[in-house]
């Protein structure tokens, strides 16, 4: 859902943007505004345990949305849900090491 | 200390992520965060963690601690009271050699060393003669050392103590699955101390935690060359690429890369290029992703009585190969496959 800017937030965000940027040195080119517009957001947070799968809009390494298992240390594989095709340009890349 | 390069992006109308990329243990990482201003605490934990793991399983460090258990000589069995990020990189080790019944085995270091790959890549190949940076199939081939693969089963953890034992002269190789724990173990630490989505690539292995951007993370396969092949969404899966076509060199001639079957000792036959896998972890992505490579032609039956959706390569080019859950190549009309 979208909210109004607020102009003191916007404030903050851009002198939290400046500080990092002044902290990274060569290469930096800054931070932009975010909202949480278009985020996905349920509240949760990430787990270590596996625990929490199937939360919608949340992800955590041993609880892929959707998944069922909680499995995380033994010798069967979690279950996966199913990969889409894009909607977007890529973001990262897998690429074999 | 190496740059950090970082960048914004778009993503939805007054939307951006912010990223950065940097290199550490050898090779080139890559993070995303959805809120921009934890970006910098971000990397830090990242590259904390990179730097204890670096110091605890490099091969190429003689100050590791990998290094250091593999120095041990005179009793039957090499033992240490070692690190918590090196016992759990072991740990993660094991379980993916459970997980792929031994086809994924940490012990295959002295086999690896044998085959040529005793130190920092570039300088095998400048040792070695020019790489084979386009995949050919490899075939296994005589070697001037003898090969020994003790066995996973013969690594004995434990984890309250923090204590390793293995046989003696036994060289771990946690390279398989230290990399997709560490992806795995800073995605968790950066959702549980930061606000917003975070997406860890670690040379290829990626894992992703928090919120989720609307449309999932957009991730591309690449190629050898560095080409993309095919973008999917993913909602929350890790993923993993094993390649017979980056990590290469010759060795007496023959083509090799740095993915041992431990079955043989030898250098897995190149039936693949490169798989690519989804996982709930970036450790099982990496265990499926390297087993597949491993299992030559039986891998696209062993990965889809799994459940696990994934993404098959030939060497020498021919139809890509795609388990149930991943999709075809050229559904999402960014495929170059």
């Amino acid at each position: 859902m979208s909210t109004p800017r607020n102009p003191l937030s916007l404030a903050r965000r851009w002198t939290a943007g400046a500080l990092l940027a002044s902290t990274l040195g060569a290469g930096a080119v800054g931070v932009h505004l975010a909202q949480d517009q278009g985020i996905a957001t349920a509240g949760a947070s990430a787990s270590t345990s596996g625990s929490g799968a199937g939360t919608s809009g949340t992800s955590s390494p041993g609880s892929a949305a959707g998944s069922s298992s909680s499995d995380s240390s033994g010798s069967s594989f979690s279950a996966v849900p199913r990969v889409s095709p894009a909607t977007g340009s890529a973001q990262s890349s897998t690429s074999g090491s | 200390m190496t740059a950090v390069h970082t960048d914004s992006a778009r993503v939805g109308q007054n939307v951006f992520t912010a990223s950065a990329a940097f290199e550490a243990i050898g090779t080139r990482h890559h993070l995303i965060a959805t809120r921009p201003e934890t970006l910098g605490a971000a990397i830090s934990i990242a590259r904390d963690l990179l730097s204890e793991l670096d110091a605890a399983v490099s091969r190429f460090r003689p100050d590791s601690e990998v290094s250091a258990l593999a120095r041990q000589r005179g009793a039957r069995d090499a033992t240490a009271l070692v690190s918590p990020v090196f016992a759990a990189s072991l740990a993660a080790a094991l379980r993916t050699a459970r997980l792929t019944d031994g086809l994924v085995d940490p012990t295959v270091g002295g086999a690896v060393i044998a085959s040529g790959y005793d130190a920092d890549l570039a300088v095998v190949r400048a040792r070695t003669g020019p790489d084979c940076a386009t995949a050919q199939p490899t075939v296994p081939g005589p070697v001037s050392v003898p090969l020994q693969v003790p066995g996973w089963r013969s690594v004995e953890l434990d984890q309250a103590l923090r204590r390793v034992r293995v046989p003696v002269g036994t060289v771990l190789d946690l390279g398989a699955s230290a990399k997709a724990w560490a992806a795995d173990t800073i995605a968790v630490r950066l959702a549980a101390s930061l606000d917003g989505g975070f997406l860890v690539n670690l040379g290829g292995d990626l894992a992703v935690s928090g919120d989720l951007p609307a449309d999932g993370w957009q991730v591309a396969v690449e190629g050898t060359a560095g080409e993309v092949r095919q973008v999917v969404a993913g909602h929350g899966q890790a993923f993993a690429t094993s390649s017979t076509g980056r990590r290469t060199w010759t060795q007496d001639g023959r083509p090799r890369h740095h993915i041992v079957d431990p079955r043989t000792g030898h250098t897995a036959v190149a039936v693949w290029e490169q798989v690519t896998c989804a996982g709930a972890t970036a450790v099982e992505a990496n265990a499926a992703s390297t087993a597949a490579v491993v299992l030559g032609l039986e891998a696209p039956a062993w990965l889809e009585a799994r459940g696990i959706p994934a993404r098959l390569d030939p060497t020498g080019g021919g139809a890509v190969l795609t388990t149930p859950g991943w999709p075809q190549p050229g559904a999402s009309g960014r495929s170059a496959a």
